[in-house]
């Protein structure tokens, strides 16, 4: 079987189109997973347990189970309880919730890396712990932690794909959809593929970046 | 083809090692340009001067542990062949370059102990893997060289486990088993404690009394050079400055630049 | 009248019939994922500059597609151009590419954290370089590489959930189908999590029980 040029050229622009989506599912996760994590890292260093030990379990939780399950969970099963949102919007909280829990982590080696004399000069100046975080430790530990997150986010752009499954149509759903019509596979995900590629390769030549740009600033 | 025993051969004086116009460059900078030496065998030379001088650089050239742009190094008249590009982790050269470099043997200025073996297990490593000992009668041998560097109780220790000096000697050691006619010695006193350089450096005056091996020893010890050397080669940026017996060098250095290293290191 | 522990009891053996599939894709992955990644990480680090690009273009494309576009383009195209692989072999075989391709940065970041002197040493002691790789290298760099394969193995288990796209019958797979045929959605979905967490949770105290005994790169065997 050989692989149409004509047809791979039919393809292209709908497939470009399509990841349009890809790429807001992506950011919108990112988003999510951004705010969520640095919040579940901050209730895991929280003083009482009470918040502590429910953060945790959650990290851990949601860390060690698959995204696809959690997808459908949150597609079949919070509409049941009353709970209706966007098949969008189901897909990117999903990757929301899944990523957070690792830049959480993410954020917890940031954090801890400040030196332990922050802390004890922001309290020897009677700050509320609000602010020695918000002004003191919080500004030391992020910028470190940015070439952490971007991969993240590459490694979350990798995973949009799964979004087919509740039938949103990204890269990959399209593609399928495309395939499904002329029953020809090979020309759509070789296409599929070749796009994943030119954006992983793109972000990774801007991350480093990033990185040279950070280490020169310290 | 049968060799006469060594005793009744007739060997004429032979140079343990010969660099000839060697040119060695790292990223845009010229460490050695046409840099030449011959060592007679048996020689103890010592290499000095200031840091970025090139005397390291030669040292490694010499183990294999650095590639010449230009130029070349033999050992006991024969010419080492290298590889331009040799690998990213493991610099490779030629397997006849491997056979040739046998006689030398090169110790550390930070000892480089493999770090999960003991100290006996550093030592007999290379006897049994490289030389195809067998392990009862390498551990023999070096059972009895760490006992003449007084380290026989610390056999069973990690590097981690010892002193610097104490490392640095079972490093003397791992080197001797291979029965060396060359020895590198790259300022194997440098990092060490004040009060451990002394063990280190009786062990190599033990060492310097045996008159079959040829030793080529960079350090910063003047007394110690002074004492064990009977050739100095000081070098500056690259180049020899000044190359005469050790005696000679001490007494009077010719060179204002010596001059001036002597004066600054005494 | 249905209670919700008879449908618990009706639902957990089918359940762990695709958990057993599951484990066991995860085990015959593994091994495989784990030797591409060594010799991919080892080529990468190769004077042949040929079979150094061969593991750059092989990790970077892996690397740079996603886990489930490979995975359809291994089931729908292979056949397409001639070859024809079992849903099982075109899974585990894409899981293993896949996975062998980032655990081989794992195995060249190892490689490359022993310090430079110990290559030097063994070099001066006249090792060929299969004996400083086997005998030196090797030793040091494995209780670095621990941790991040034993991350690597949960994510391994997570994975192979996408193997219930391609027709193959495990614990999402059961699941999913579960969930259709019986209605009971909210139950099926919350055992699914339950049932993958049990395992990826007993693979992680599993390798960090491991990493205890073997030590990771700061401390090597046998120093205290």
């Amino acid at each position: 079987m050989m692989f149409q040029l004509d047809y791979a050229g039919e393809l292209l622009p709908i497939l470009l189109e399509a990841s349009l989506v890809t790429l807001g599912a992506t950011l919108g996760g990112m988003a999510l997973a951004l705010v969520l994590g640095l919040a579940l890292a901050l209730l895991r260093r929280s003083p009482h347990a009470v918040l502590r030990r429910p953060a945790s379990m959650f990290v851990e939780f949601v860390r060690s189970t698959p995204l696809l399950i959690q997808i459908f969970f949150i597609y079949y099963v919070l509409p049941l309880y009353g709970v209706r949102i966007p098949t969008v919007a189901c897909g990117i909280v999903a990757l929301g919730l899944h990523y957070a829990t690792y830049t959480a982590e993410v954020y917890r080696a940031g954090i801890e890396a400040v030196p332990r004399g922050q802390w004890e000069a922001g309290r020897a100046l009677s700050l509320p712990a609000y602010r020695i975080w918000r002004h003191i430790v919080l500004p030391q530990a992020l910028p470190p932690v940015v070439p952490a997150l971007g991969n993240y986010l590459i490694a979350m752009f990798k995973e949009t794909p799964l979004l087919a499954v509740i039938g949103v149509h990204e890269l990959l759903g399209t593609a399928l959809q495309e395939a499904s019509q002329t029953y020809r596979y090979y020309e759509p995900l070789t296409l599929v593929g070749l796009i994943f590629l030119a954006f992983s390769l793109i972000a990774a030549l801007i991350l480093r970046r990033v990185e040279v740009r950070l280490a020169d600033r310290s | 083809m049968p060799t006469a025993p060594d005793a009744l051969r007739f060997t004429p004086p032979l140079d343990a090692l010969k660099l000839t116009g060697i040119r060695k460059t790292f990223g845009g900078t010229t460490i050695l340009s046409g840099f030449s030496l011959d060592v007679p065998e048996g020689q103890r030379l010592a290499l000095i001067g200031g840091s970025g001088s090139g005397k390291t650089t030669v040292l490694r050239l010499i183990a294999g542990l650095e590639r010449p742009d230009a130029g070349e190094i033999e050992l006991f008249g024969r010419q080492l062949p290298y590889r331009r590009f040799a690998g990213r982790l493991i610099p490779d050269d030629p397997p006849e370059a491997r056979e040739l470099r046998r006689p030398v043997g090169m110790v550390f200025q930070h000892f480089n102990l493999f770090q999960h073996l003991t100290a006996l297990e550093n030592v007999i490593e290379a006897p049994i893997h490289v030389l195809g000992q067998s392990p009862a009668e390498a551990r023999r041998a070096a059972m009895a060289l760490l006992d003449s560097v007084g380290l026989a109780d610390l056999a069973d220790r990690y590097p981690r486990q010892l002193s610097g000096g104490q490392q640095q000697r079972v490093a003397i050691v791992r080197a001797l088993a291979l029965k060396p006619r060359v020895l590198l010695f790259d300022e194997v006193t440098a990092s060490l404690d004040p009060e451990k350089v002394a063990e280190v450096l009786a062990v190599m005056r033990a060492l310097a009394a045996d008159e079959r091996v040829t030793m080529i020893i960079v350090t910063h010890e003047m007394g110690f050079a002074r004492e064990v050397a009977d050739r100095v080669v000081f070098m500056q940026r690259g180049v020899i400055v000044e190359d005469t017996p050790a005696a000679a060098f001490f007494a009077a250095p010719q060179d204002p630049r010596s001059r001036a290293f002597l004066n600054l290191a005494s | 009248m249905e209670t919700l522990f008879t449908t618990v009891i009706a639902l957990v053996p089918r359940l762990l019939d695709g958990a057993v599939t599951t484990v066991a894709i995860t085990l015959l992955t593994a091994p495989v994922a784990a030797l591409l990644a060594l010799i991919a990480g080892l080529a990468r680090l190769s004077h042949v500059k040929a079979v150094a690009a061969a593991a750059v273009v092989y990790v970077e494309l892996f690397r740079g597609t996603s886990l489930l576009v490979q995975l359809f383009f291994m089931f729908y195209v292979l056949p397409l151009i001639g070859i024809e692989l079992s849903p099982w072999t075109t899974g585990v075989a894409t899981l293993a590419l896949n996975f062998g391709s980032y655990g081989s940065e794992i195995v060249r970041g190892a490689l490359l954290a022993v310090p430079r002197g110990q290559i030097e040493a063994a070099l001066v002691l006249h090792m060929p370089p299969s004996q400083v790789l086997r005998r030196v290298l090797l030793p040091q760099a494995l209780p670095a590489m621990l941790p991040p394969f034993g991350n690597q193995l949960v994510e391994l288990v997570k994975a192979t959930s996408l193997l219930s796209l391609i027709t193959i019958s495990d614990l999402a797979f059961v699941g999913n189908a579960l969930a259709q045929t019986t209605g009971r959605v909210t139950m099926v979905y919350v055992l699914l999590l339950l049932i993958y967490f049990a395992i990826a949770y007993t693979l992680t105290l599993a390798v960090r029980a491991l990493e205890r005994r073997y030590g990771t790169g700061a401390t090597v065997a046998g120093a205290r």
